[in-house]
């Protein structure tokens, strides 16, 4: 049972959330000297750092620290920024939604390129189109993520003018928030302008990020579905004369994606990692460059905040990812064949 | 068994014999510093003098180019070494082992990954302070666990073998056996993983280095001259553009190589 | 393309005409007066959100001119000024502006920013004889005391809002300007509104935009798009403009705004430390004579700044014509010749130089580190943040620094005392002189004399008297650029301080 593979799948992940936290945790400690002095900055009163250091517990043992800590996250209290002094679980809440919207929307464009690229590739294999995708594919994932962001962006954006060039809405057709998700607010509110505008803006970052996924994507499916293509069962398809798209759509795919969809997961924490350097060339205003911006600012608490939302996403989405394998291909479930 | 069986493979190292021998042979080739400035010429284009023209500073673009490549061959050759060193003894220790400390070093392996590796570079950046050195280390540390993996589990597999199992009954010393069907078996596997990561670390670094976060000026070092040098894009696109097709040449070189062995090693298996 | 026809519709098509959406590098530090530490566009929302008491006009010659208040004039006995309050202000709160209120916003910000304490340091009380009028008693005489009161951190803000808001406040603050505040998302954009209640009239813009965009190629591309209508100046101020202003100025639907500024660039040295190599003034005139400040200056940074020569810019009124010749000219050998004198052979001596992030300070950085570097002396760039490094800087942790100061009121003790008057030298952005009765006594009688030609000549030796001790190397006053497009009208720089108001801004 799906339900079954899932819980067992977060008992295992807990260890791991553990040793983020772990991680996480360490790197505020990692500073070199005085980590609220650091955190403060030269300009801090002995009292502000005394201050400081009764609030993160420095001087108590370190498990009784980390203890605290992670009761602290558990309750969602993610520590205070020290730049703005405002709750950084609300912050971000705020960039939360961006990153996702763009993640969503550049996973569903790598996947609306990736599985015909790779199909046309499978069905010919060695031929010139197989190729031809196999030297681009191989260019797509050799580009740093900002070069193609800055090379798009140039092109669509400045020489060409048919797409924004930054931000994620046109500024006079900002409204707060509903669910923090440009495309779906805008289809809540019913405003076809602000629909149109929200996609218009997200194009580019998002062929950006997709461009490194659907590069290798492309070809994991390809191999994979090389090796379907020939499996017996659908060898007994072609035999019982069933029409070629439909074996290869129908039967061959959904197994053929199951091994890949691991890597998809992986790729996603890299996908995650690219979201970092597309949002600042795109002054996006998601995780990444809130990321960015705290590093710049030296804002320790906001940088351990802004990780652990990563590693936790990252969890999240690879449970999920194979939870989804295993619909696609009951054999995964259970003891096996 | 060749080597180099495919196209592939063939023109990712010929790309990589020639970039290898464009760091190592530049600086004797390319007469002027990379850090020499001069105002009397700023932003030149192309000429006899300055064959990929000067950046803002004057300084010349090919002598910064070649500087930066054997920076970043260097750095790379690092990051993936200590990479290597880490990852390959713990995944080892991992297989052969098992047990508790095989579920220790796993989860472990796991909690790295679960961080985006360019993350987890920056976090390290913050902490530790913005330099070259923390960088490498923190792009190292997120490539380790891939080896890791990999290692253990041809480890496993060796262990497990019949083999291996039959060369202990006979009497022979364990470490020696398992070094030799250990290294048969994995070394493909680690070398092609090694390609690709070098790959990746030069793709971090250059990021690190793009946000400010890597090699300090007045290092030459391909990331952070494209973010330097992005201002002056449009009246002189060379200065940026050199730094940028090297990174991707670079990047496409190991990476060619990497899918040439594997498609090599598929085929192998295929046919066996 | 459907899309591509809605992007440029967007773009172009359905904009409100009367938002203003201006593009800024960093988001702002602090937008009400008791949070404001002289970061820029910070201030330039001060100034929209709230008025002064005195204002500058923003055309070539600044004037002082009334603006919360009607008029002024000094005591009798010249330690102190009267002001005439203008009645019927009100807040965005619609509280009414009085004398009380004045004094609460004075009082507050002086308590609560170092900044404000420092420059109203003769201060010594303020009087409310009756709602419309107040009285500032001063210890000794400050002929320029009024434009001390133009400054943003000088502001009135609503008592009201800040008792009912409390720390609050600093997220939305009240005041009495053209604009009101909507809205403000960190990191992402700053909304203002037009306050229909302003007492000079309802601005022509509804609204005004601050956007942060951290790219410079980013803010370019948004411009000649028409995505945004002005790249404001703070952004040149730390990005190289060379290539966007001789880009612009062909392009006819962008207009490059100048005025020369007396925001100066120098690599100023600690000169409260009291161990390290420079202490020694042959030191630190070696390193003088081995930068190549004219290169800088006229080469790679052509056309966007000005050169510098000695602790008062070429701009200001005070400035000694004769200062130029008294600066050390470039002289690499000399340089040498001194190091070795100091005992300091060729590679032995180490230095670290903070600096701000941003191209502009990279670059020139870096081109003074490969100056030091031909002379022998290497040099260890460490960038940082606006924030971090005024903190390093009061804290006295560093031994070089390439920074800037701007003058936050027209006049020369705007530079000269606030930067070099000893007493003041841990409080705010100042050149750490150490303790100097001498040189604080003729820095306070220059500040103090009258007429102005009296000023000028004491002010001549305070220039000659500063220079010979080499606080710092001079190297440029940076041009207040933005980049507007040619449908902005009526907009106008300021100089110093680099502020715009936007009350009489129009849009084509």
């Amino acid at each position: 049972m799906i339900a079954g593979y899932l819980l067992r799948r977060v008992l295992a992940a807990i260890p791991v959330l553990a040793l983020v936290l772990v991680l996480v945790f360490a790197l505020a400690r990692m500073i070199p000297g005085d980590p609220a002095a650091a955190m403060l900055g030269p300009g801090a009163s002995t009292t502000q750092i005394a201050a400081l250091r009764q609030t993160m517990r420095l001087d108590e043992p370190l498990t009784a620290q980390f203890t605290h800590y992670v009761v602290q996250v558990a309750h969602g209290d993610l520590g205070i920024s020290l730049k703005t002094g405002r709750p950084l679980a609300g912050a971000l809440a705020e960039k939360f939604p961006a990153t996702i919207e763009l993640a969503v929307a550049a996973t569903v464009l790598a996947l609306v390129l990736a599985i015909p690229a790779a199909v046309l590739a499978a069905v010919r294999p060695d031929g010139w189109i197989d190729n031809a995708l196999r030297v681009i594919g191989i260019a797509g994932v050799s580009l740093p993520a900002f070069l193609t962001a800055l090379a798009l962006q140039a092109v669509f954006g400045a020489w060409l003018g048919w797409l924004p060039v930054a931000l994620r809405q046109s500024p006079w057709l900002a409204q707060p928030p509903i669910t923090g998700l440009a495309v779906v607010d805008a289809v809540l509110r019913g405003r076809l302008d602000m629909l149109l505008d929200a996609l218009a803006h997200l194009v580019l970052p998002a062929l950006v990020l997709a461009s490194f996924l659907a590069a290798s994507f492309s070809r994991l499916l390809r191999a994979s579905l090389i090796a379907a293509l020939h499996a017996p069962h659908v060898r007994a398809a072609r035999a019982r004369g069933l029409p070629a798209r439909a074996i290869v759509w129908r039967h061959a795919l959904r197994f053929a994606i199951v091994p890949t969809l691991p890597v998809i997961g992986i790729q996603f924490g890299d996908m995650l990692g690219g979201a970092i350097l597309t949002e600042t060339v795109f002054s996006w205003p998601g995780l990444g460059r809130f990321t960015v911006e705290a590093i710049h600012n030296r804002d320790y608490p906001a940088i351990q905040a802004a990780t652990l939302v990563f590693a936790a996403v990252f969890i999240v989405v690879s449970i999920l990812i194979d939870a989804f394998a295993l619909w696609l291909d009951p054999r995964l479930r259970g003891g096996g064949a | 068994m060749s080597v180099l069986p495919n196209a592939t493979a063939r023109a990712g190292a010929v790309l990589l014999a020639l970039l290898a021998a464009a760091a190592v042979l530049g600086p004797w080739l390319v007469a002027p510093s990379p850090d020499a400035v001069s105002v009397e010429h700023l932003l030149a284009p192309p000429s006899p003098a300055h064959w990929l023209g000067t950046d803002m500073l004057g300084r010349d673009v090919l002598a910064r180019l070649v500087a930066g490549g054997r920076m970043t061959l260097l750095v790379g050759i690092s990051v993936v070494a200590i990479a290597f060193a880490i990852g390959v003894f713990a995944g080892l220790l991992a297989g052969l082992v098992g047990g508790v400390a095989d579920q220790v070093i796993m989860r472990v392996t796991d909690a790295m990954l679960a961080f985006p590796a360019l993350v987890l570079a920056i976090a390290l950046a913050a902490a530790l302070g913005p330099s070259l050195g923390h960088a490498m280390l923190a792009v190292a540390l997120g490539l380790a666990p891939h080896f890791a993996r990999l290692s253990r589990a041809q480890a496993q597999s060796v262990a497990a073998s019949l083999h291996v199992t039959a060369a202990r009954a006979a009497g022979v010393p364990a470490h020696w056996l398992l070094w030799r069907y250990y290294l048969r078996g994995a070394l493909p596997t680690l070398l092609t993983q090694a390609s690709l990561s070098l790959g990746t670390a030069i793709l971090q670094v250059a990021a690190l280095g793009f946000l400010g976060l890597g090699a300090q000026p007045p290092l030459a070092e391909w990331g952070a001259d494209i973010s330097a040098n992005l201002e002056c894009l449009r009246s002189a696109p060379w200065v940026a553009a050199a730094p940028g097709t090297a990174i991707f040449l670079a990047v496409l070189a190991f990476n060619l190589l990497a899918d040439g062995l594997t498609a090599a090693r598929t085929r192998i298996t295929a046919r066996a | 393309m459907p899309l591509a026809a809605c992007g440029s519709a967007a773009v172009s098509g359905r904009r409100d005409a009367r938002t203003l959406t201006i593009a800024i590098p960093t988001d702002p530090a602090g937008i009400e007066p008791a949070a404001n530490l002289a970061e820029v566009v910070g201030s330039e929302i001060i100034l929209n959100l709230f008025d002064t008491l005195t204002a500058w006009t923003s055309d070539a010659a600044p004037r002082l001119v009334p603006r919360l208040a009607t008029g002024w004039q000094i005591l009798p006995d010249g330690l102190g000024w009267r002001f005439t309050l203008r009645p019927g202000v009100r807040f965005h709160d619609n509280t009414l502006l009085d004398a009380a209120a004045v004094r609460f916003a004075i009082a507050r910000t002086i308590a609560a920013n170092s900044y404000f304490r420092a420059t109203m340091a003769p201060l010594r009380r303020i009087e409310t004889p009756d709602a419309g009028t107040v009285v500032f008693h001063l210890d000794h005489p400050v002929p320029f005391f009024p434009a001390l009161l133009a400054q943003p951190q000088a502001a009135i803000v609503s008592p009201a809002a800040v008792a009912s808001l409390g720390k609050g406040f600093a997220r939305a603050p009240v005041g009495t300007g053209p604009f009101r505040f909507l809205s403000r998302e960190d990191d992402v954009a700053v909304r203002l509104a037009a306050f229909p209640g302003h007492f000079r009239g309802r601005p022509w813009l509804d609204r005004l935009d601050y956007q942060v965009i951290s790219a410079p190629s980013t803010r370019r591309m948004m411009l000649e798009n028409g995505e945004i209508d002005l790249c404001h100046q703070a952004a040149q101020l730390a990005a190289l403009a060379v290539e966007d202003v001789a880009a612009f100025r062909h392009n006819p639907a962008v207009r490059v705004i100048e005025a020369p500024s007396q925001i100066l660039r120098q690599l100023e040295f600690n000169n409260r430390l009291d161990h390290g190599p420079t202490t020694d003034p042959r030191v630190r005139t070696a390193i003088a004579h081995a930068v190549d400040a004219d290169g800088l200056a006229t080469r790679i940074l052509a056309g966007t700044v000005d050169r510098a020569w000695g602790p008062l810019p070429g701009a200001n009124w005070a400035f000694d014509p004769a200062q130029p010749a008294r600066a050390p000219a470039y002289d690499p050998a000399l340089a040498r010749r001194l190091l070795a004198d100091a005992g300091y052979a060729p590679g032995t001596l180490s230095l670290d130089l903070i600096t701000f992030t941003g191209s502009l300070w990279t670059t020139v950085a870096t081109f003074l580190q490969a100056n030091l570097a031909a002379v022998g002396i290497g040099v260890t760039i460490a960038q940082m943040e606006f924030p971090a490094l005024r903190a390093r800087h009061t804290a006295g942790q560093f031994a070089m620094a390439l920074d800037g100061r701007s003058p936050w009121f027209n006049d020369p003790a705007a530079h000269l005392t606030t930067g070099y008057l000893s007493t003041l030298a841990t409080s705010a952005m100042t050149f750490r002189m150490p303790p100097d009765a001498a040189l604080d006594r003729q820095i306070i009688a220059a500040e103090s004399a009258s007429p102005d030609s009296q000023r000028h000549a004491l002010y001549d030796q305070l220039q000659a008297t500063i220079s010979a001790r080499v606080p710092a190397v001079y190297l440029f006053t940076s041009r207040i650029i933005a980049f507007a497009s040619a449908r902005v009208q009526n907009l106008q720089l300021g100089g110093t301080p680099p502020l715009t108001q936007y009350w009489q801004v129009r849009k084509a």
